[in-house]
C-alpha cells in the first residue's frame, strides 16, 4: 500500500504520532509519576521534581535482591531448557514424519486450549505427594513438558526448511544429528531468539506457579510487585504511589530491552513462520 | 488385496527406519510428560470435580456426582461473573481486532520512524499484566489521576474511575491498550504480499479499500483467526488484570464490576477451599473455550471463503 497524495501522508503521520502518544501515555506517565514527591498529587503531563529515592525505595522495601535472585533462577532453568526441549520437539514434528507424528501435533494444538487452572491444581496436589513442592523442580518439568505454542512456533518455523535440502544433506552422508547441529540450529538463529524471548517473558510475568508451590522466602519479583501495591508506608497510613509505579517499571523494562535485542529475529521470524502452514 | 498386504510387508527403508526412530527418541521426554504432568492431573482434575475434596480430606473424599456442576448453574455469583467475562470480549476482542488491523496495515508501510511506532504499539501487550495493572491503577487515581485531569480539562466533574460504576470501563480501556498483540505478525503477512499481486489488483480497478478487502484481509486471516482464539482463551482466564487494577492483592477480591469468572473460580479454591466445586468451575470454562474455538474456526473458514471469492 502506498499513499499518493502529500495530504494523505501528512494525515498518515498526524494519525499515527496521536495514536503514539496515546499508547506510549502509560509508560511515560508511570514513569514521571514514580519520580514525585510521594505525598504530592499525580503530576499529569510533565515531571514534578526528581524524587529518585522512590526507585531506591522500590529496590530496598523488600528484599530485592533475593527476589530478584528468585526470578534468575527460574529464568535460568526455564530458558535454557526450554529452547533445547521446546526446538527439539518442534524439529521432529516437523522433519521427522513417523507413524502416530499428526496425532502427537494434535495432543499439541489441544494442550493449548486448556485452561492453566484445570491443570494446575491437580499437578499442585500431585507435587505434593512427590514433595516437590517449594522447590526449583517444578520449573524442570514444565520446562521439559514444553510449552504448547511454543513448540507449535517451532514447528512451523523448521517447516520453512525446505525438506529438499535435508534429504540431500542425508544422501551425503548426514546423520540425524549432524542434519539437527549443521543445518537445522544455524538456520534458526531467529527462532531461538524468538523461543527465548517468549519464555522470558511466560516466566517473568508469572505470578501464579509461584504463588502456589514457593514459600515466601522463594518468590520471584513479579510477586513482590503484586505485594508491593499493598504496602503502606511504616507510621503513616499512605501507599507509596511512586514507589509502585516505580516497582511496576522495574518489571516492565526488563521485557522492553528484551524486546529491543530480539526485535529483528521476532520480525523474521514471524516471516518464516508465517502463513505457510 | 494382494497389492495392499504387499505394501504393508513392504520393508521399511534405512532413513525411514532411523527417522522413526530419531523421532520418537526426541518426543519421548514430551510425551513422558504429557501422560505425568498434564493428562494424568486432567484426569485427576476432572475426577475431583466429581467430589467434595476441600484440600484437606483426601481419604474421606466422597463423590458427589454432578452436584458441583449443577451447582455452578445455581451459584447467582458464577453465573454473573461468566456472562461479564463474556461481555468483557465481547467488547475488548472485536474492538481488538480492528484496533490491531488498521494499525497493521498503516504500520505496513514504508515511512521514516515506523519501525518506532510498531515497537510503541506493540509493547504494551507483552508487559507483564501484574506491572499493567498497576500503572492503569495510577493512571485512573481518583485525585489527580491523569484521566481525571482530562475529565476536569473538559470542564466536567472528578469521576471516580475505579469505584463501582465506572472500573468495568476502566478495565475494558486498560485491555484495549494491549490490542498490537499480534500486529508483528500481521504486518509481515502483509509485507509477504507480492506487490504484483496488489499492483494487478489496482489495474483491474481496485481502490485502496478493494486492496484491503481482496487481498490484504484474506492474507491475514490466519493471524487474525489466532489472536481471536488466544484472545478468547485470554479473556476467560482473566484473573490478574482486574485484581492489579483494583488496587488489591491476591489475597483480596475486586469490585463486583470486575470480578470476573477466574476470579471466582480461584477464591473457591484458595479462599473457601472447594476443591471440587472450584474444578468443576474451570472445567465448564474449559467446555466454553472449546466450543467458542470451534465456532471461530467455522466462521473463519466461511469468511475467509466469502471474502476469496
Amino acid at each position: 500500500m502506498e499513499l499518493k497524495s502529500k495530504f494523505a501522508r501528512v494525515m498518515y503521520y498526524v494519525i499515527c504520532s496521536f495514536v503514539a502518544i496515546i499508547f506510549i501515555f502509560p509508560l511515560y506517565y508511570t514513569f514521571i509519576n514514580s519520580l514525585r514527591d510521594i505525598f504530592s498529587l499525580p503530576a499529569t503531563l510533565l515531571p514534578k521534581g526528581f524524587h529518585w529515592e522512590n526507585w531506591e525505595m522500590a529496590f530496598t522495601l523488600i528484599p530485592f535482591m533475593r527476589f530478584l535472585g528468585n526470578s534468575l533462577i527460574i529464568l535460568a532453568i526455564s530458558i535454557p531448557i526450554g529452547i533445547v526441549t521446546n526446538f527439539t520437539y518442534g524439529y521432529a514434528l516437523a522433519k521427522l514424519r513417523a507413524p502416530g507424528s499428526d496425532f502427537i501435533f494434535s495432543l499439541v494444538l489441544c494442550i493449548m486450549m486448556i485452561p492453566t487452572f484445570a491443570t494446575q491444581i491437580p499437578q499442585y496436589i500431585l507435587f505434593s505427594k512427590l514433595g516437590i513442592t517449594n522447590t526449583w523442580w517444578i520449573w524442570v518439568f514444565e520446562a521439559i513438558a514444553g510449552t504448547p505454542y511454543i513448540i507449535f512456533l517451532c514447528r512451523q518455523y523448521l517447516n520453512s526448511i525446505p525438506s529438499a535440502l535435508m534429504e540431500a544433506a542425508t544422501i551425503d552422508g548426514c546423520n540425524q544429528w549432524q542434519l539437527i547441529s549443521k543445518m537445522a540450529i544455524p538456520m534458526s538463529k531467529p527462532l531461538v531468539a524468538i523461543v527465548a524471548f517468549r519464555l522470558f517473558n511466560l516466566h517473568w510475568g508469572d505470578y501464579m506457579t509461584p504463588y502456589m508451590y514457593l514459600s515466601r522466602e522463594k518468590w520471584p519479583l513479579i510477586m513482590a510487585l503484586f505485594n508491593t501495591s499493598l504496602y503502606v508506608l511504616p507510621g503513616t497510613n499512605t501507599r507509596p504511589a511512586p514507589v509502585v509505579n516505580a516497582a511496576a517499571l522495574v518489571l516492565a523494562i526488563p521485557t522492553i530491552i528484551l524486546f529491543f535485542l530480539c526485535q529483528k529475529q521476532l520480525q523474521q521470524g514471524s516471516v518464516a513462520s508465517g502463513i505457510k502452514g | 488385496m494382494i497389492m495392499k498386504a504387499n505394501k504393508k510387508r513392504k520393508k521399511l527403508s534405512p532413513m525411514q527406519r532411523s527417522n522413526y526412530r530419531a523421532f520418537y527418541f526426541m518426543m519421548a521426554p514430551f510425551l513422558l510428560l504429557f501422560i505425568v504432568y498434564r493428562l494424568f492431573p486432567m484426569i485427576w482434575g476432572l475426577y475431583i470435580s466429581f467430589t467434595n475434596y476441600s484440600g484437606f480430606n483426601m481419604g474421606s473424599m466422597a463423590n458427589v456426582g454432578w452436584k458441583n456442576y449443577i451447582r455452578a448453574f445455581e451459584d447467582s455469583q458464577a453465573m454473573i461473573s461468566l456472562g461479564r467475562t463474556f461481555l468483557i470480549g465481547i467488547i475488548t476482542i472485536p474492538a481488538s481486532m480492528v484496533i490491531c488491523n488498521v494499525m497493521a496495515i498503516a504500520l505496513s508501510m514504508k515511512f521514516k520512524g515506523v519501525g518506532i511506532l510498531r515497537t510503541i504499539f506493540y509493547i504494551p501487550s507483552i508487559l507483564p499484566a501484574v506491572a499493567v495493572g498497576t500503572m492503569w491503577n495510577g493512571m485512573f487515581l481518583r485525585d489527580g489521576g491523569v484521566f481525571n485531569e482530562l475529565v476536569k480539562l473538559f470542564g466536567g466533574e472528578p469521576i471516580n474511575w475505579l469505584g463501582y460504576d465506572y472500573i468495568f470501563y476502566s478495565l475494558i480501556l486498560m485491555l484495549l491498550w494491549g490490542a498490537g498483540g499480534s500486529v508483528l505478525n500481521n504486518i509481515s503477512a502483509i509485507k509477504n504480499i507480492s506487490t504484483e499481486l496488489i499492483e494487478s489488483a489496482r489495474l483491474d480497478g481496485a481502490g485502496n479499500w478493494g486492496v484491503i478487502r481482496h487481498i490484504i484481509l484474506p492474507m491475514t486471516a490466519p493471524m487474525n483467526y489466532m489472536a481471536v482464539v488466544t484472545g478468547i482463551i485470554s479473556t476467560l482466564q482473566m484473573f490478574a488484570q482486574p485484581l492489579m487494577l483494583s488496587g488489591v492483592g491476591m489475597s483480596s477480591v475486586p469490585l463486583q464490576p470486575v470480578y470476573t469468572y477466574m476470579v471466582h473460580a480461584y477464591q473457591q479454591i484458595f479462599a473457601n477451599l472447594r476443591f471440587g466445586y472450584g474444578l468443576a468451575l474451570t472445567w465448564i470454562v474449559f467446555i466454553i473455550m472449546m466450543v467458542l474455538t470451534l465456532i471461530t474456526r467455522r466462521i473463519g473458514d466461511k469468511m475467509s471463503d466469502n471474502i476469496a471469492t
